[in-house]
């Protein structure tokens, strides 16, 4: 069995053992949604800006996997038996792009419904109605961008003296690039226009991530 | 496996803790590394596990530098820490069988948790065992991919009389088949499990 | 090294000077005033080569950041690290000739539709937070290798802008390039390149006078430690 898979299936099972991240993040996908309302308080708000203030409450969700993800490797030692064994240094950072990946699906599954309801199904609907699989499919896109950088930003804050304060200055600046392209994508769909241009900058953006995250790992892991 | 280093220095920020050395283990042969807190021991032989690339001088595991093994040869190598290393999250068969998975070995776990007196122990979670019982089961996974490098940095630090008297015996059944790095500050038993020594 | 960078300050400093003096000229004295823009767009001669110094110590930042995840040079994370610096302090001019020249053009201090202008904010952004990396993390191989993974990423972030740049329907940041018909008539042309020679030769200057004076410092410092008896790994 592929030690990515072995890896990732344990962060599965520890997850459901004690479902600390995944409750925190649903949760606080609930609570930012409510509190962006409460910020705007717009009759009908545009589809765009509602659907940035999901996209944005996702990639703060993102933080809080991002804070704890690694803890138990840097602060239990646990990094040094796996870089000890005899699997590809690159599938301990895949295993846990993954588990974030997995989280922020969950994340989004509380979260769009709840998006539904709030915004879409209220006495004060967003204008005009989303095109939900295309949604889901910005967010995916979304979510595999934010799962690989948020699983390096996860290893370079727990090597730090101040994780808490390290994990949202190293994260956030690379998110807007993310968010600018699903947000442009919204927007044509919603004008009626081509999505090429920024699905392509959303899909180079995942693709150039992934990549380089799949590239520096091995240095960012070891010492 | 072939212990070596040349010339070994490692510094931490401003603060050097290993300088000049030169040692070797022949294979199947033991080394107890004496020294006080601060001395280099930790530091020592986390070089040797290639987890700590040195600053000077360099490591070297069956002629090859510790910190750039291929995976093959890092599968030989069995490190204890004075942490477990063990997930808390996992029962202590769990643990044995993901660590069996890993190195790509049958999974031996319900014998390994006999030899270490943890069988009643097999279905509880790592984190509720007590500190004595998780050091237990590190030197269970420890043995797991059957190494041919024992690195062990104050194993007994956490176990009561039974547990060093269990590790004492697991050692001596190992010796001259298995290198032995020991890292110690109890020179009467370093003595007593190791061939040489060496004082940090 | 050391030779050719001295060598190197040397020979830039005066040219750096006297492009810089020329360029002065030519852009208060002798480059006609733009139609469109006005006596603002002049700014462009200063904005844009400012601008084009912030991308390229970033690459350069970067390429030593490779350079020092491949050899583990301490030399190299030094250059990555004056390299990215070296961007920044640039770029913190780019942010503030940027909105100068927005004002007089548009009539605003910012476009958020501006992709140009947004994605340089996002590059910049981004390597503030590096040093925010760099100095949580103490001195040694473990913060060069963190720091050289994340200017990689930085850099990463470049050939976005870029390609919002061209994906970008908006015409709205100031068009001074063209493909077609041409935008720039060549005393434009010159004076920019007049322009965009002098700040590249002073910013060469400036990496290598900083470089330098780190490694002094840092030399100065191990002497010092080893005058007070304190142990060191490797050469003074």
């Amino acid at each position: 069995m592929s030690a990515v898979w072995l890896l990732f299936r344990n962060e599965l099972r520890l997850e459901r053992r004690a479902p600390q991240l995944v409750l925190s993040m649903t949760l606080f996908a609930a609570i930012g949604l409510t509190l962006l309302h409460a910020a705007t308080q717009l009759a009908h708000p545009p589809l765009t800006l509602v659907v940035g203030l999901l996209v944005v409450t996702l990639v703060l969700a993102t933080l809080l996997a991002a804070a704890r993800v690694f803890t138990a490797e840097r602060e239990d030692g646990l990094l040094d038996l796996l870089l000890l064994a005899p699997i590809p240094r690159t599938a301990i950072w895949a295993a846990k792009a993954l588990a974030v990946l997995a989280l922020l699906i969950v994340t989004e599954l509380v979260a769009l419904p709840l998006f539904a309801l709030l915004y879409v199904g209220s006495s004060q609907p967003v204008t005009p109605s989303p095109d939900y699989p295309l949604l889901a499919l910005l967010l995916l896109l979304a979510d595999l961008g934010l799962a690989a950088f948020g699983s390096v930003v996860a290893i370079l804050a727990s090597a730090t003296r101040s994780r808490e304060l390290a994990v949202p200055i190293l994260f956030l600046p690379s998110t807007i690039p993310l968010v600018l392209s699903l947000v442009a994508c919204v927007r044509e769909s919603v004008a009626g226009g081509s999505l090429a241009q920024p699905l392509g900058s959303l899909l180079v953006y995942d693709a150039l991530v992934i990549v380089l995250a799949w590239g520096v790992c091995e240095f960012v892991l070891t010492e | 496996m072939r212990v070596e280093t040349v010339a070994l220095g490692h510094e931490f920020g401003s603060t050097v803790v290993l300088r000049e050395l030169d040692l070797n283990v022949e294979q199947g042969s033991s080394l107890a590394v004496f020294g006080a807190n601060g001395s280099g021991k930790s530091t020592l032989l986390r070089c040797l596990a290639g987890l700590l690339r040195p600053t000077v001088g360099s490591a070297r595991l069956a002629g090859r530098p510790a910190h750039d093994l291929p995976a093959a040869e890092r599968a030989r190598i069995g490190y204890l820490s004075h942490r477990p290393l063990v997930w808390g999250g996992l029962t202590a068969r769990e643990n044995l069988r993901l660590c069996a998975a890993l190195y790509g070995v049958v999974s031996d776990g319900d014998r390994l948790l006999a030899r270490v007196g943890l069988e009643s122990r097999a279905e509880v979670l790592a984190r509720s065992l007590s500190q004595g019982q998780r050091q237990r089961l590190a030197i269970a996974r420890v043995l797991t991919p059957s190494p041919s490098l024992l690195l062990l940095d104050e194993p007994h630090a956490a176990l009561d009389e039974d547990g060093v008297a269990l590790l004492d015996a697991i050692l001596g059944e190992l010796a001259g088949t298995v290198t032995l790095v020991l890292s110690t500050h109890e020179r009467e038993r370093g003595r007593a499990l190791c061939a040489t020594e060496l004082t940090l | 090294m050391t030779m050719t960078s001295d060598r190197l300050i040397r020979v830039l400093c005066p040219v750096a000077g006297v492009l810089l003096a020329v360029a002065m000229v030519l852009i208060f004295f002798w480059v006609p005033t733009d139609a469109d823009q006005g006596i603002s767009q002049r700014i462009f001669y200063l904005h844009v080569p400012v601008a084009i110094c912030s991308y390229l110590f970033l690459g350069v930042g970067a390429v030593y950041a490779v350079r020092y995840l491949r050899g583990r040079d301490p030399l190299d994370d030094m250059r990555s690290y004056v390299g990215v610096h070296a961007g920044v302090t640039w770029g913190t001019l780019v942010m503030l000739t940027g909105p100068i020249w927005a004002k007089k053009s548009w009539g605003v201090w910012w476009r958020w539709d501006d992709q140009q202008l947004n994605t340089f904010l996002i590059i910049f952004l981004f390597y503030c937070a590096y040093f925010m990396l760099r100095f949580s993390l103490d001195a040694g191989p473990r913060r060069a290798a963190l720091s050289a993974a994340y200017a990689i990423f930085g850099i990463a972030m470049v050939p976005l802008s870029i390609v919002a740049v061209h994906l970008s329907q908006s015409l709205l940041h100031p068009q001074l390039f063209d493909n077609g018909s041409s935008a720039m008539e060549g005393s434009m042309w010159l004076t920019f390149l007049v322009s965009l020679a002098g700040v590249l030769s002073l910013a060469i200057v400036l990496y290598l006078v900083e470089l330098r004076g780190k490694l002094l410092a840092q030399r100065i410092d191990r002497l010092v430690r080893r005058s007070r008896g304190e142990e060191l790994l490797g050469p003074a």
